[in-house]
């Protein structure tokens, strides 16, 4: 990502500029409709910030002695929290038994769309929309659920 | 599962979502007619129904960008010297359960203080801040003496930041490894800690959160308790995820662990269960201490946290090992029921057969003076650490700040663990040698200690100890040497040729040294002739070995070799007993920044200490197998190197010490004669060499972006115009550029071809990188051309006649021809400006001084031939360089001032005295000279070599069972 010279601020407007230029770097790429348009700009904020957690991911390693490990955080604390980089592994399995859910799960959770423009996007009902996302949000959910259990 | 079957699992989910929550199993029972395994999924789905309302409700977007800009406030903490407000970070300080913590200076009122940043996750509830400020103002209304003040609260930049009193000292927990502690002084410990939180308590503020890492000790003896009250009051964070548009779907684990309620190992049983609590608590974990100080071991910590909690509810502590006179207060404050557990702690002196301890009104502890008695005679941590055997299964870290003066410098922990000593360069810009007895405040410096010229980058090689941790050898001049810590002169053992690149002294008193111009050398403590261990082997492309390391056998030591080919440099075994020929030539481990063996208890095995890119690794090692065995664990991060060998140092006994190492930035900077600075060029950057162009306008540098290019390269600076060119574009380094008389191209050493040569190219960036010189001389880098653009000077670096000076025609057949080359190093050649002389450095003398000698195109000069040689230094010189009519010389004399000399050429060359001019700051790299002779241009260190501290870790292998 950027880098964090101070003054460099790291924010929404940010992020989103970066997948502009990310965008801008797809030479050739002819807009045909908001969907692909849509469509391209989530995956690529997936990506971006999927890459932002293996990057931070990496720097947590090796903690000192006086931290608490992982398991105690997991098992002394209610709460408990899927990251990135587990969502995106998540999601690419979840790809593999049911693209058009997994795409709902991408549209919404990465691009930001709102139910009616993830039908638009995906040219089916708002309703059917709607249940996708709960579902997939369910399996997902499960899901990261399971690999946390078995980490801890 | 198959995407069919997935389709069947969605529809069954779809429809059972349109039925009452009630209605659904029965609904499910029917519509999957018998298929349990289907009635199975759908349900398993459903259950997660509730939690996955507010699951990825808020985009990911938002919440990352939440987190990156509390990431980056938080970044901009960590670098040291950011101001938040009055407050300068100096440093980190670690990072607790409840968010990190930094030393910092309150400039207001001139005094140290401790930072501790919040988690940002809890900030944002403008309702949630202001019950947090108001119970903040309550716990900052505590005023005890045995408490941790909390000074502030202050507000930068999204995060909020507690200013609380800064302790200085071990905690209890570091005191606690020694083993048990008698029952006199835990009283007397005890009796503060109770004073404490009766205090507290009475002002209804509960600790919840007390244990032996919380609890401090000052060298006057004074215990402080920290963090009191701020684990409930940070606590109204936990039920954020009732607020399903609030929820933090990502959570930052560091924030996640700031939430934590103590560590198990203290929790009282009530919190366990995860019922609410109150001061009783505070009396269990009182408990736990006290019950772990007298007994010397942990009370419930087990190997994992569940079975940790497990023990804290069920089992029984172990009576036995407590002094009698101590059980009834601790059977007291350990009931597992609150009901029956001690309530009052002013009621703790009842519970203490009186005759132990003297009344005193209520609280009849031992008197504080007693108590201050004890302590100073106790000593710091280091010597609680010295007793038997560490008992603890945690490593225990703390950090020493050296002196102000600290510049890059190598350091070593003595075998017993005892002393810390480094070599550091004064202002004055000589290096001596300093100890730090860890068991006390003492720092001082070896009186008789290296004398040497100063190097480029001011550093010294690395020193060692002997095993009996009352020696030290290291490098004076040009001889191997040993000083005794306790005082005294030093006592040369042998000559050396190189530098002495590290060393190791075993218990039959047989030291084996690096010397770089001849690999390792074995001699006697006693002194004597050193003979050869090993010999640099030009088939393999050696350059040089080093740091050896013995093993517990003392006839088998771990060395590196540096080879021009990747593959073979690394660690390697060797032998006292071996020809230099004979000995292994199989790489054990492919590393560059030294290896350091660390037996362990059992002495068949052990550990290789060495570095991964910044990661401090541990390689176990099979001692008497002689080879690695299993796989290599991180030890430490942002472990820093100095050139080649790595910033650490580990004893015998289980203590290591490293410190951070960003690397080192330099700021070109303009002085004039007097020293003054006059001015800068761009920014500070990590540079390793650069040259003034023939005009004065522009500077080549070789610098490097760590974030951006692990790689050297070299770089164009205009001052003027204040830009900053890339010109080589390299994979591989690019250093040490020359410029061409004409100013039209730069020359620069690289290594693309495997081999390191001179390439070139154009200063405009037009065109690529040209081959100038390739050949298999070796390592070679330029140094000057000639003003009349015939001829380049550079040096090469010769195993068997170390650094010579060769010339390049730049017209003609372009043959090389060696110009001074002679069994000592001749180095830094520069042609005088009419192209008659070069003025060079050689160690001829035994050690640098300058020389000029006449230069005729197409000539050699002969070793022996003293005619048409002149010494121009007096006492050591390096770096020389030529005014621009030739009627000056200036040098860097040993000990870092920058001398000039008056010079003439005709009739007959004739040099008059050195003047000084002024002291060149420490660790200052380059220096180049106007042609007017009126400036001078210096890298100058800038950064935090100075504040970076000592990390200290005792028992660091216990982290290493994984």
């Amino acid at each position: 990502m950027a880098g964090e010279s101070p003054g460099h601020a790291l924010q929404t407007t940010a992020l989103v500029n970066e997948a502009y230029l990310r965008l801008v770097d797809v030479k050739k790429v002819s807009w045909q409709n908001r969907a692909h348009f849509f469509g391209i700009s989530a995956q690529l904020m997936r990506q971006i910030l999927v890459d932002l957690g293996r990057s931070r991911r990496a720097l947590k390693r090796g903690g000192g002695a006086n931290t608490l490990s992982l398991e105690e955080a997991l098992i002394v604390s209610p709460e408990r929290g899927a990251d990135m980089v587990a969502l995106d592994d998540a999601l690419r399995v979840l790809t593999s038994i049911d693209a058009r859910r997994s795409r709902v799960v991408e549209l919404r959770f990465f691009g930001g769309l709102s139910v009616e423009e993830t039908a638009e996007v995906l040219k089916v009902s708002p309703e059917t929309v709607m249940h996708d996302w709960k579902l997939a949000k369910a399996w997902l959910l499960r899901e990261l659920s399971v690999d946390e259990a078995h980490d801890a | 599962m198959t995407p069919e079957y997935w389709e069947r699992v969605a529809l069954l989910h779809r429809a059972a979502l349109q039925h009452e929550e009630d209605r659904r199993a029965a609904f499910l029972h029917d519509a999957c007619a018998g298929d349990e395994d289907l009635r199975g999924e759908v349900e398993s789905l459903l259950a997660h129904e509730g939690k996955a309302e507010s699951f990825m409700e808020v985009p990911a977007l938002e919440v990352m960008a939440k987190q990156l800009a509390e990431k980056q406030a938080l970044g901009m903490v960590q670098r040291s010297g950011t101001k938040l407000g009055p407050y300068e970070i100096l440093a980190p300080l670690g990072a607790g359960g409840m968010g990190e913590v930094y030393r910092a200076r309150d400039s207001k009122l001139n005094r140290d203080v401790a930072l501790k940043i919040l988690p940002a996750m809890f900030t944002d509830d403008a309702e949630r801040m202001a019950r947090f400020r108001r119970e903040a103002q309550v716990l900052a209304s505590l005023n005890h003496t045995n408490i941790g003040s909390i000074y502030g609260l202050e507000d930068w930049n999204n995060l909020r930041v507690l200013v609380l009193e800064l302790v200085e000292g071990p905690t209890l927990a570091d005191r606690i490894t020694g083993g048990a502690i008698p029952l006199e002084e835990v009283l007397a410990i005890a009796g503060q800690i109770a004073e404490a939180m009766a205090y507290a308590h009475e002002k209804g503020v509960t600790h919840r959160d007390l244990k032996p890492a919380n609890i401090k000790m000052t060298p006057e003896g004074n215990v402080k308790v920290l963090d009191f009250g701020l684990a409930k009051v940070l606590e109204g964070s936990k039920n954020l995820d009732a607020d399903p548009s609030r929820s933090p779907t990502f959570s930052n684990p560091s924030t996640l662990a700031g939430m934590i309620l103590g560590t198990a190992a203290y929790m009282s049983p009530e919190q366990a269960k995860g019922k609410p609590v109150d001061k009783r608590a505070d009396i269990w974990s009182f408990g736990v201490v006290l019950h772990e100080l007298l007994a010397g071991r942990p009370l419930f910590q087990r190997e994992t946290v569940s079975d940790t909690l497990a023990a804290v509810l069920k089992e029984e502590p172990d009576w036995n090992r407590i002094p009698v006179k101590a059980q009834p207060l601790l059977r007291h404050c350990l009931e597992k029921d609150p009901k029956r557990r001690l309530r009052d702690i002013g009621d703790m002196h009842l519970l203490l057969e009186t005759a132990s301890v003297p009344a005193r009104g209520r609280r009849p502890w031992l008197a504080r003076g007693t108590m201050a008695v004890f302590v100073v005679a106790l000593g710091a941590l280091s010597l609680i650490h010295f007793r038997e055997r560490p008992l603890v299964s945690a490593p225990i870290t703390f950090q020493i700040f050296p002196s102000r003066n600290l510049f890059q410098s190598t350091f070593a922990i003595s075998p017993d663990g005892h002393h810390l000593a480094w070599a550091a360069s004064d202002s004055g810009g000589i290096l001596r040698l300093w100890i730090r007895d860890l068991d006390s405040l003492d720092i001082r410096v070896l009186s008789n200690s290296y004398p040497a010229a100063v190097k480029p980058h001011g550093g010294a090689p690395p020193f060692f100890w002997s095993p009996d941790s009352r020696f030290i050898g290291f490098q004076s001049g040009s001889k191997l040497a040993t000083i005794e810590i306790s005082g005294g002169p030093a006592q040369t053992l042998c000559d050396v040729q190189g530098t002495v690149v590290g060393g190791s002294w075993d218990r039959d008193g047989v030291i084996v040294f690096a010397d770089s111009e001849r690999g390792l050398m074995q001699v006697s403590a006693e002194g004597g002739a050193a003979s050869p261990l090993t010999t640099l082997d030009p088939a393999r492309k050696e350059v040089v070995h080093v740091l050896p390391s013995f093993l517990p056998d003392g006839r088998h030591f771990l060395y590196e070799r540096a080879s021009r080919i990747p593959e073979n440099s690394g660690v390697y075994v060797g032998s006292i007993n071996t020809q230099p020929g004979e000995q292994n030539s199989r790489r054990l481990l492919a590393t560059t920044s030294g290896p350091v063996y660390v037996p362990s208890s059992d002495s068949d095995s052990g550990q290789v200490l060495f570095l991964r890119q910044g990661t401090l690794m541990a390689q176990p090692f099979d001692a008497h197998r002689l080879q690695p065995s299993g796989e290599a664990v991180p030890v430490a991060e942002q472990v820093g190197s100095y050139l080649d060998y790595g910033l650490f140092s580990a004893s015998d006994n289980g203590v290591l010490v490293y410190r951070s190492g960003a690397g080192q930035d330099y700021q070109l900077t303009w002085f004039d004669h007097q020293g003054r600075v006059l001015g800068t060029v761009a920014e500070p950057g990590r540079y390793n060499s650069f040259a003034l162009s023939p005009d004065g306008q522009r500077v080549a540098v070789s610098r490097t972006n760590p974030e951006n290019t692990p790689n050297w390269d070299v770089w164009l600076l205009d001052p003027e115009r204040n830009t900053r060119t890339r010109l080589t574009y390299d994979q591989v380094r690019a250093t040490f550029p020359v410029w061409s008389a004409d100013g039209t191209s730069v020359v620069f050493d690289s290594i693309r071809g495997g081999d390191v040569d001179l390439y070139f190219k154009r200063a405009s960036g037009a065109g690529d990188e040209q081959l100038l010189l390739k050949s298999d001389a070796g390592y070679k880098f330029a140094t000057s051309s000639s003003r009349d653009g015939r001829f380049l000077l550079y040096t090469v670096e010769n195993p068997v006649t170390k650094a010579d000076l060769w010339t390049l025609p730049l017209q003609g057949d372009r043959k090389p021809t060696p110009f001074l080359r002679t069994e000592f190093n001749e180095s830094s050649g520069q042609f005088s400006p009419d192209g008659h002389w070069v003025a060079y450095t050689s160690d001829e003398s035994g050690s640098d001084e300058i020389y000029v000698r006449e230069f005729s195109s197409g000539s050699s000069q002969r070793s022996g031939d003293d005619m048409g040689k002149w010494l121009i230094s007096k006492g050591g010189g390096t770096f020389p360089r030529w005014r621009g009519d030739g009627k000056e010389l200036f040098y860097v004399a040993s000990g870092g001032k920058l001398t000039s000399v008056d010079i003439s050429a005709k009739p007959v060359f004739a040099a008059g005295a050195p003047k000084p001019l002024f002291q060149l700051p420490p660790g200052f790299i380059g220096g180049e000279v106007t042609t007017d002779g009126k400036r001078f241009l210096v890298g100058v260190p800038v950064g935090q070599s100075a504040s970076v501290p000592f990390t200290v870790v005792l028992n660091w292998q216990t982290s290493l069972k994984k």
